[in-house]
């Protein structure tokens, strides 16, 4: 049973949790701690002898109308370099429930796991290894994932997805994937995301915008100028909606794009859909779900390359001004992050907490996205701004990333900027888009 | 050896060096004294030019430029951001940043944390870093710094003796008296 002064303990290394200090534990320590952070994750995590050889094994429950048991998690704590065998997987594999494949087991240690380990995993699915990296990674999404008191309302974080069991997915090289993000609303998401693609493709570079805001103004704009489309858009035609009900997958929602009824070239998207709210779980971390957007976007890129048409370039994708379950995704499938931003001190706070999931989805990666910076929309030279933007400065500093070297002036026809005739936020978008470009490039 | 030889050259010095240098390799010894206001001017802008193209080149020019540029004058820079028409950058300071501070620390708000912007940007970059905020931003920041140092105060209420107070405060005088103008 953890004291007050383990408890402290505990709560220090869940707030800044590194392998060595995981290490640093004595045996009980560990098994204790590991179960404090199952229980951080929403379970109700029980201690229990294994067998006088084994140990404790830690029974996980979830509250769902009453206690349900479902899985069990074996602890080892072991030296570094120190491998764990088949024959600790096996053991934890002994229950019935986890060899039916209806509960999970995971086995945490602070050594490492060798091959025959892992092919006994893999011969029982639900098993999953953590080591502690893994687990530290684990423990990092957990911190901002959920609400650590919200038993009945908040939700339960799998470890599944932070271990060598989970489906991988990588960037393909020659695709990026950049999103918009911001938490608050009105800093210019949408209009960014569609003419930095815009000119992309002026570029001749082939996008794909994808639209995950219920507001769906992106599609608005690119979809409901199309002759005999009129109304469809407001009215939710076919949509990312789709993809999240299973009815279809995320390939078969990509549509060419139109503005003022003309069709553009390598321009595409993926509709959003007045119903995605519906769907929207919120800030709460469901990170099985953001990693397969992440895998079925991975998947779509992938079928670009290899189709007879020229691949995509560069996957857009716009956010809802929260920090939902669509913010989460896109973060998560994210190479590159874009924050717009007005310069205004209320600013920083919708900034902090993008930036917070950002390091928290980050966890999901083994590449980690890259934060390309604030992009400062609605410039007014005065010296609100001015001052403002010292302090976004230090902001993005702290996080080593920065501010572009360009910004959007205040223009109130931004929204509008289809036509032919000339904005000045059109040729700061240009300099913006070719100022994303140099960055990537540099980044190789 | 003469202490003559010791000495750096001036700023004189080293543009007359440069634009012999320069009429050198364009092949343009010949050219009249009064014409090189128009060597320079067509200098700067293929230079603006290549620097919008080119980050490289114009990291390579700011760089150029800091290693030439006395401090005190270099941390007046304007924060302003670079004008978006053009893509031009104006002479500013960008800092290094080399740590990290509690979040908390930066109140959106509130004055600027001298005690964070030294746990982001070092002793080093510190005076440079709170010269980027107005005298009455520092000013508001006043009472943090007395906070930990009771009993001091700045000699001057204007933005460098605010500046100055703070930094022989966070860091010590002595760096102070060599970023002081």
């Amino acid at each position: 049973m953890a004291d007050d002064s383990e408890s402290a303990q505990f709560t220090a290394l869940f707030d800044k949790p590194t392998p060595e200090s995981l290490r640093a534990l004595n045996m009980g320590a560990f098994h204790r701690f590991v179960r404090f952070v199952f229980q951080r994750a929403g379970y109700d995590a029980r201690a229990r002898p294994l067998d006088l050889l084994s140990g404790v094994v830690i029974d996980l429950y979830a509250f769902e109308d009453g206690r349900r048991h479902i899985g069990v998690v074996g602890v080892n704590h072991a030296p570094e370099g120190e491998k764990v065998t088949e024959r600790q997987v096996k053991r934890l594999q002994r229950a019935s429930s986890v060899r039916k494949g209806g509960e999970a087991a995971f086995l945490v240690t602070t050594g490492s796991f060798d091959q025959s380990a892992r092919e006994q995993a893999r011969r029982i699915p639900n098993t999953f290894l953590l080591t502690s990296e893994q687990f530290c990674r684990y423990i990092r999404y957990c911190q901002h994932s959920r609400y650590p008191k919200g038993l009945g309302l908040s939700v339960l974080i799998h470890p599944n997805e932070f271990s060598d069991q989970r489906e991988s997915w990588q960037s393909l090289p020659g695709t990026h994937v950049l999103v918009f993000a911001n938490n608050k609303g009105g800093v210019g998401k949408t209009t960014s995301a569609r003419q930095v693609a815009l000119n992309f493709v002026a570029k001749g570079l082939k996008v794909l915008l994808i639209d995950l805001d219920p507001q769906q103004n992106l599609t608005e704009g690119l979809l409901e100028h199309i002759p005999g489309n009129e109304g469809q858009v407001m009215a939710g035609g076919a949509g990312i909606v789709q993809y999240f009900t299973g009815e279809r997958k995320l390939d078969e929602l990509v549509q060419p794009a139109f503005i003022e009824q003309r069709r553009i070239d390598n321009l595409f998207l993926v509709p959003a859909h007045p119903d995605l709210s519906l769907l929207d779980t919120g800030g709460a971390g469901r990170p099985e779900v953001e990693a397969r957007f992440a895998r079925e976007l991975s998947a779509l890129v992938r079928k670009s390359h290899t189709s007879s048409g020229a691949a995509i370039d560069w996957v857009i994708i716009d956010t809802p001004p929260a920090i939902s379950l669509f913010t989460r995704m896109a973060l998560c499938a994210a190479d590159y992050v874009i924050t717009p931003a007005r310069a205004r001190p209320s600013s920083l706070s919708g900034i902090r907490n993008m930036l917070k999931t950002l390091d928290t989805v980050s966890q999901l990666r083994d590449r980690p996205p890259r934060l390309l910076g604030c992009l400062l929309t609605h410039w007014d030279e005065d010296e609100h701004s001015k001052e403002t933007y010292v302090r976004l400065e230090v902001e993005f500093d702290q996080h080593r990333s920065r501010i572009f070297a360009n910004y959007i002036r205040f223009d109130p026809t931004v929204e509008k900027l289809h036509g032919a005739t000339q904005h000045h936020a059109r040729d700061d978008y240009r300099l913006v888009s070719q100022e994303v470009l140099d960055y990537v490039d540099r980044d190789g | 050896m003469s202490t003559v030889m010791d000495k750096p050259p001036t700023v004189q010095q080293r543009n007359i060096e440069a634009t012999n240098e320069l009429c050198r390799v364009l092949n343009l010894e010949g050219e009249s004294s009064a014409n090189l206001k128009y060597l320079a001017l067509a200098l700067m802008q293929v230079a603006t030019h290549e620097s919008v193209q080119n980050s490289q080149f114009a990291e390579r020019v700011r760089s150029a430029y800091l290693d030439l540029v006395p401090p005190p004058k270099v941390k007046r820079a304007s924060s302003k951001p670079h004008s978006g028409s053009t893509g031009l950058k104006p002479w500013q300071i960008k800092l290094t940043p080399i740590g990290t501070t509690d979040e908390s620390l930066l109140d959106p708000y509130g004055p600027p944390n001298p005690f964070a912007l030294q746990q982001i940007y070092g002793d080093e970059q510190l005076p440079l870093a709170l010269e980027r905020y107005s005298p009455a931003q520092l000013k508001a920041a006043l009472p943090l710094v007395q906070g930990r140092y009771p009993g001091t105060k700045p000699k001057k209420l204007t933005k460098v003796g605010i500046i100055d107070y703070f930094v022989s405060c966070l860091v010590g005088t002595e760096r102070l008296r060599t970023v002081t103008p």
